[in-house]
């Protein structure tokens, strides 16, 4: 849950990008670090493994400054995708108030989205949160630039279909990559958060 | 909260991260005054605080050796550097049997560098201060491993190490062979005992 500390006005909101393995999650947080640097003090903290994978997570913290009177720093966490990162993907969802789903759209990934989907209704339950239970959401459909170079990608209706017919979280079509709809997400991932919160506490 | 509440809010918040990500426009490029970056270096030493491999300290090496040139004018930074390449090296080279406050050692010479690449208004009294935390508990590790390299020196030292491990190889490699061996002769006789009953059933048919 978002810190909160109302003597110095002050509301920490933590977004987590979640999805499967090689996905873009950490391309969407190298774009915005990227988009954004020139403004914010701090830095994007990555840990890789060998092969260019994030095995722990990735973390990009900025302050968005004073709204409606509250400052509000945001930070921004990846999860490792791979399947055998469970436990780590559980421990950074630990007190996360919102999450941007990272689909990968090629249709090779159909069933890893489906799984990674579950998985993260799973984690989520052990924290006592419902995804499906007014859980701020966004989805993400990645790496929709790949149709142009002749990769079977899922069409938007399947990926509607399989990952957010239950959830109706709203959704971008995006290419991390390019920054295509890389920001779009994540203001939308904030606002659908920070509304949430407002909701939770008043 | 009621609704014209709630749409003030969500409009000073969609302000503010306009404001704030400026639309949908291409990333900026990085500030062409930075001619290098640390970004590389902290990534390896947060590798080896994660997990500690020849592969993130030759990585680690790799990037203070880059970082060398770019700080030779300022002998402050520089002497911080050459510290945390030393560090590394000795790492890389003891493995398992490093003092076990090198490590913590890294994590501070870097902190202290980071610091001070980064401030560049910093005054020279201070970042003297930095260095001179570290540069004395750099000295009193390397005491510490001294010692300990003596101490280990005046009871057989490394070589025990170095032996032991050889003879658990060898040990290790007697016992595979004996276990072979006994496996051997063990499908041996069983073979003939297979013979044998082969045998029996077959003047059995006969009868």
């Amino acid at each position: 849950m978002a810190v909160i500390n109302i003597r110095k006005k002050e509301v920490q909101v933590k977004i987590v990008y979640v999805g499967p393995g090689r996905g873009g999650k950490t391309t969407n947080l190298e774009y915005l670090f990227g988009a954004v640097r020139h403004r914010i003090q701090s830095d994007m903290v990555s840990i890789k493994t060998h092969g260019d994978r994030t095995l722990f997570f990735d973390f990009l913290p900025f302050d968005l400054g004073q709204i409606q009177g509250y400052m509000v720093k945001t930070q921004l966490y990846t999860v490792p995708g791979q399947v055998k990162y469970n436990a780590t993907r559980k421990l950074v969802l630990k007190g996360v108030d919102g999450v941007v789903f990272v689909a990968d759209s090629m249709e090779v990934m159909r069933d890893k989205n489906i799984a990674s989907l579950e998985n993260l209704k799973e984690n989520l339950a052990f924290y006592d949160l419902d995804l499906y239970n007014k859980f701020p959401i966004v989805m993400q459909y990645n790496k929709r630039d790949l149709a142009e170079q002749g990769v079977p990608i899922l069409t938007i209706e399947t990926l509607e279909q399989d990952l957010n017919s239950k959830l109706k979280a709203p959704y971008f079509e995006a290419s991390a990559l390019s920054g295509h709809n890389v920001i779009a997400t994540v203001k939308k991932a904030i606002t659908m958060t920070v509304v949430s919160l407002q909701d939770h506490f008043t | 909260m009621d609704k014209s509440a709630k749409s003030k809010m969500v409009n000073d918040l969609e302000n503010r991260l306009d404001d704030f990500f400026g639309g949908e426009a291409k990333a900026p490029a990085a500030p062409p005054t930075a001619q290098y970056s640390i970004e590389k270096l902290k990534s390896a030493v947060l590798s080896i605080d994660w997990e500690i491999t020849d592969q993130c300290l030759t990585e680690l090496i790799t990037e203070t050796e880059a970082l060398l040139p770019h700080f030779e004018e300022d002998p402050i930074t520089h002497a911080l550097l050459r510290m945390l390449r030393a560090l590394a090296r000795y790492i890389r080279k003891r493995k398992a049997q490093s003092h076990q406050d090198a490590i913590k050692r890294v994590m501070s010479v870097f902190t202290s560098f980071e610091t001070l690449a980064n401030d560049k208004q910093m005054d020279e009294q201070q970042k003297k201060k930095i260095v001179a935390r570290e540069i004395q508990a750099f000295k009193k590790l390397k005491e510490q491993v001294e010692g300990q390299g003596a101490a280990a020196a005046g009871r057989g030292g490394k070589p025990t190490t170095d032996l032991s491990a050889l003879l658990e190889h060898q040990q290790f490699k007697q016992v595979m062979n004996a276990v072979e061996e006994r496996i051997n002769a063990e499908v041996k006789a069983l073979k003939v005992q297979v013979q044998t009953l082969q045998k029996e059933l077959d003047s059995l048919r006969k009868a």
